[in-house]
């Protein structure tokens, strides 16, 4: 019995050192699944849990940069910056006032913007923005009256928050403003383009259209930044460093302010809708892109006025519209350049070979008029460009066909973007057998050959690409990519880089071709049967060709095209006016004043 | 190594034999601990760090009364402590001071109790003197039932509270006490497998808030801002604190107060972001210290039940330590559970205190033996 007892208790002492053995695993290891938990957190993810403590515990608030000045081509400033005040609420302030709708009511009354709206602006990035620090933008461009106004409520109603803001001023405010173009706030669709990577948050100021959208990365600049350390309630710490921005950088453009102005003002002085373009053909700098109707841009910048806007957006003219690169019009007469140069080059046609216009051309029963009903009797090459004879070209179109018309319509570059830096071109279209069974299901007639011969038709263009025929001429068989942009400068005028000037299309056409092209087009101006002789301005050798576009809007549109002077050409001219009549009545005045000013007043010859 | 203390000659008798590793682990932990709450509590008029300097202060002389006291008599007159805890569980239910929507303290003046703190040690020692008294019939299965129902009350009390922190420990410290009082293992197994097969059973009794504790725990995104915050919160503070931390009082989780309630329930993650790395693992070293100290003096004692008190007092401050620095790093759900001697709190150091006075106890008796 005793022996027993022994043996149990030692037994007994045994399994209790097992098991305390046991008890010192269990807890080895369990300490160890805690070192390594410890050491993950801690030695492998540490970076990735430093960055969120850093986002949890600082706020950054932005100091947007002044976006770069714009400057023509003679550094006359068209568009710089003036200072602002912006309305912002903050957020975990403004939580804190004991009637939200009641300090929303008081606000609203002073800034006239409904409740509703400012509570969606406060709400517009979710749920959780009731908690940030960093103000939310309510109303840019306060006026006197409302920053009075907002500074004594300050008292009463938390989150009030008025902040200095450079806003864009448009310092010619119509002019150019296509060419310019007005900026805004991102919109959520812009948010998620990779284009506007570098805005970040809502609110932020882009470049909505033209020049100000196309170079917004380059004018934008640096937004500046105060870090400021907040607690878990939101209180704010201290500030840990500030950032200053940085303006971005100026834009010197090709256009020159004088001829613009004077260009616009030619419109305005008849009240024509159209366009007018000035090119120097050598380097594609655009020195003038005038397109009426116009709008202030001005109205633009800060708030946007709303009963401006929707007089804008219902304006039947459409205002907001650049003519000049998303119109699209039928070249007319302009057109007959690139058929007679086709036929000439591919020998359909030579210029001792005369065709007789007896005014009206029949295809089968349907008749095809000459704007000149009388008829111009024999007419050769010259005289048919000189005069535009519709005869001539309806019937050197049909030898061509519609293949031939094409091929040459897009060697003049139709149907392609030029590709200038103004957003939202147009390409137009060169039409084909194929692309009309496509898009009208329906064959190719000869009757739209003949159209298509005298650039009327299936065929348009915008009035850049009309005016690159032109250009192609000008330049003896090339045409050279469009451009506003001539330099991007730093302070003191330092150029940091300057636009390379790039070949758009060639004309690969015999040499000879384009010599007897330039020639007619000289006579369109110089003979005394040309329909272009009112744009003849003493001293200068003009060559061009007039446009009268039908169109089932109504009233022709007048057009005109030219270079001078003839032998190294500087310029070319292009003048539309929509509904304006016959080209030569009503366009080439206005391009005989261009060419007067540009060359008079300007170059002083 | 040894200690001096002023009236040393005097008090020799009652402070001689400690163990040395304990005594300086308890040290040790107490300055980190200092170090911890003076830091977690912002520094200007800090009446938490001087509270809880006197609570250490407290401490160290619970620790010594009961490093005097010998075990076995705690074990013998452990009946009538449970009897009288049970009686002021009774009362904390009555009318007790609800904090937080929990029932658990009882205000005496301007003091606050907190009975079922002290169950952990009481549970443990009645269990210990029902085996002892019932000696080798102790294993049988309707002692054990007995057993069980001597536990069984004072944790539905506890439960009622609620006090998940507390209950939790109790499983396994019945566990530990059946274990070393060298329970047949089948039995040991059967029990274990029944409490697994009640735990659904028992999910579904807890209020909301626990529920979605245990949700939160396992899915801490689910609610970021709301329950899950502080599992989120204490993460990132451990580790952004990296290697080597980001100094004393500069941690931003902490002094920002991304943390909740820093100072008690993640005192953990303040050290760890403030002290990085290295400050993680000092302090989980001296835990491991401290706990294979306990687990030899077990091993040491010749006697059941100190065996088995050692045993159960280990385990309570490990399933402590790895409960709340679990909860800290994401592996355990937040349940109130504090952290040995470096959390902030009275009741929390005098219960740990109390401990290692009876672990030192036991040493000491075994001394006083091999002497």
């Amino acid at each position: 019995m005793a022996k027993d007892n022994v043996a149990d208790k030692i037994k007994g002492v045994y399994k209790s050192l097992v098991r305390v053995n046991v008890l010192g695993w269990i807890v080895s290891m369990c300490m160890l699944f805690v070192f390594f938990r410890v050491f993950y957190l801690q030695a492998v993810r540490g970076g990735y849990y430093k960055e969120q403590s850093d986002q949890n515990c600082i706020s950054v608030i932005k100091i947007a940069a002044p976006r770069g000045y714009i400057y023509d081509r003679n550094y006359v400033p068209l568009v710089i910056n003036k200072t602002s005040y912006t309305f912002s609420i903050i957020p975990i302030n403004f939580k804190q006032n004991p009637d939200r709708q009641k300090a929303l009511n008081a606000i609203s009354a002073i800034i006239d913007m409904p409740p509703e709206d400012i509570e969606a602006k406060l709400t517009r990035g979710g749920a959780s923005t009731e908690f940030l620090l960093s103000p939310v933008k309510i109303k840019r461009d306060i006026s006197e009256k409302e920053l009075s106004l907002l500074q004594e409520k300050k008292i009463e109603i938390n989150g009030i928050s008025v902040s200095q803001e450079p806003i864009r001023y448009y310092a010619k405010n119509n002019s150019a403003s296509h060419v310019l173009g007005y900026v805004g706030e991102v919109t959520d669709e812009q948010m998620k383009q990779t284009k506007y990577n570098k805005v970040r948050s809502i609110g932020d100021i882009i470049g909505q259209t033209g020049i100000e959208n196309y170079y917004d990365d380059i004018l934008r600049g640096e937004d500046g930044a105060t870090l400021i350390l907040t607690d878990a309630q939101g209180r704010q710490k201290k500030e840990i460093k500030t950032t200053p921005p940085k303006q971005g950088k100026n834009l010197v453009l090709t256009i020159d302010y004088r001829l613009q102005n004077f260009a616009e003002r030619l419109l305005d002085r008849y009240q024509y809708n159209g366009v007018i373009i000035v090119q120097d053909p050598k380097t594609g700098e655009i020195l003038c892109m005038a397109s009426k109707p116009d709008y202030n841009l001005n109205n633009f910048s800060g708030n946007i006025d709303v009963r401006e806007w929707k007089k804008l957006i219902r304006n039947k003219a459409n205002p907001l519209n650049n003519r000049a690169i998303q119109g699209q019009y039928s070249p007319g007469s302009i057109f007959k350049i690139a058929v007679g140069t086709g036929a000439l080059n591919e020998d359909v046609m030579t210029t001792k070979d005369s065709i007789f216009c007896e005014g009206i051309y029949w295809i089968k029963t349907w008749p095809y008029k000459c704007w000149k009903r009388a008829g111009h009797g024999w007419v050769d090459f010259y005289h048919a460009v000189a005069e535009s004879c519709d005869i001539y070209f309806y019937k050197t179109g049909l030898k061509m066909k519609v293949e031939l018309l094409s091929k040459y319509a897009s060697m003049f570059g139709f149907g392609e973007k030029t590709g200038i830096d103004i957003p939202g071109e147009k390409a137009g279209i060169v039409p084909s057998r194929e692309w009309k069974m496509r898009e009208d299901r329906s064959p190719w007639f000869p009757g739209n050959t003949v159209m298509m011969s005298i650039g009327q038709g299936y065929i348009i263009g915008t009035p850049l690409q009309i005016m690159n025929i032109m250009t192609m001429m000008a330049n003896s068989g090339f045409t050279m990519v469009p451009h506003i942009m001539k330099a991007v400068t730093l302070e003191g005028r330092r150029i940091e880089s300057q636009f390379e000037p790039k070949k758009l299309n060639m004309l690969t056409v015999k040499p000879e071709v384009i010599d007897t092209v330039q020639t007619a087009l000289k006579l369109v101006v110089m003979s005394p049967f040309g329909t272009a002789q009112k744009v003849k301005v003493p001293g200068l050798s003009i060559a061009g060709k007039t446009s009268t576009v039908q169109n089932i809007h109504g009233e022709n549109h007048a057009m005109f095209a030219g270079y001078a002077p003839t032998g190294n050409p500087e310029i070319v001219v292009y003048v539309l006016v929509e509904f304006g009549g016959a080209g030569a009545e009503i366009a080439v005045p206005l391009a005989r004043d261009v060419f007067e000013f540009y060359f008079k007043t300007l170059r002083g010859k | 190594m040894k200690i001096r203390i002023p009236f040393a000659d005097v008090a020799r008798e009652y402070y001689k034999n400690m163990n040395p590793v304990l005594l300086i682990c308890t040290l040790l932990l107490m300055i980190v601990g200092a170090a911890a709450v003076y830091s977690a509590t912002g520094t200007s008029g800090n009446p938490f760090f001087e509270k809880q300097l006197i609570w250490y202060a407290a401490g160290i002389v619970i620790m010594l009364f009961f490093s005097n006291t010998n075990y076995n008599s705690l074990i013998n007159m452990s009946n009538y402590m449970y009897a009288i805890f049970m009686f002021l569980l009774i009362l904390v239910l009555l009318i007790g001071h609800t904090s937080l929507g929990a029932t658990r303290w009882l205000k005496i003046g301007s003091f606050q109790f907190q009975p079922s703190e002290f169950m952990k040690i009481i549970v443990p020692l009645t269990m210990i003197r029902f085996l002892l008294v019932s000696n080798r019939d102790g294993f049988e299965w309707k002692n054990i039932f007995k057993l069980l129902l001597l536990v069984a009350v004072p944790l539905a009390f506890i439960i009622k509270q609620p006090d998940l922190g507390t209950s939790i420990l109790l499983l396994p410290i019945v566990l530990v006490v059946l274990f070393m009082g060298n329970i047949p293992t089948k039995k040991l197994l059967t029990i274990i497998i029944a409490a697994a097969l009640i735990m659904p059973v028992a999910y579904l009794f807890l209020h909301d808030y626990q529920k979605q504790r245990i949700q939160v725990f396992i899915n801490p995104q689910s609610d970021s801002l709301g329950a899950g915050y502080n599992v989120i919160q204490s993460q990132i503070a451990v580790g952004s604190g990296k290697l080597i931390g980001k100094g004393w009082a500069q941690g931003t989780q902490s002094q920002l107060n991304f943390i909740p309630i820093k100072y008690t329930d993640f005192i953990f993650a303040v050290i760890a972001e403030e002290f990085g790395l290295v400050g993680s693992i000092v302090v989980l070293l001296i835990y491991y210290f401290l706990l294979m100290e306990g687990l030899k003096i077990v091993k040491l004692c010749k006697f059941n039940g100190g065996k088995m008190l050692g045993a159960a007092l280990t385990c309570v401050l490990f399933m402590q330590v790895f409960i709340n620095i679990g909860m800290n790093i994401g592996i355990m759900p937040v349940t109130g559970i504090t952290l040995p001697l470096l959390s902030y709190g009275g009741s929390s150091v005098m219960v740990v205190m109390m401990i290692l006075g009876i672990l030192q106890n036991i040493y000491r008796e075994y001394i006083k033996v091999e002497d």
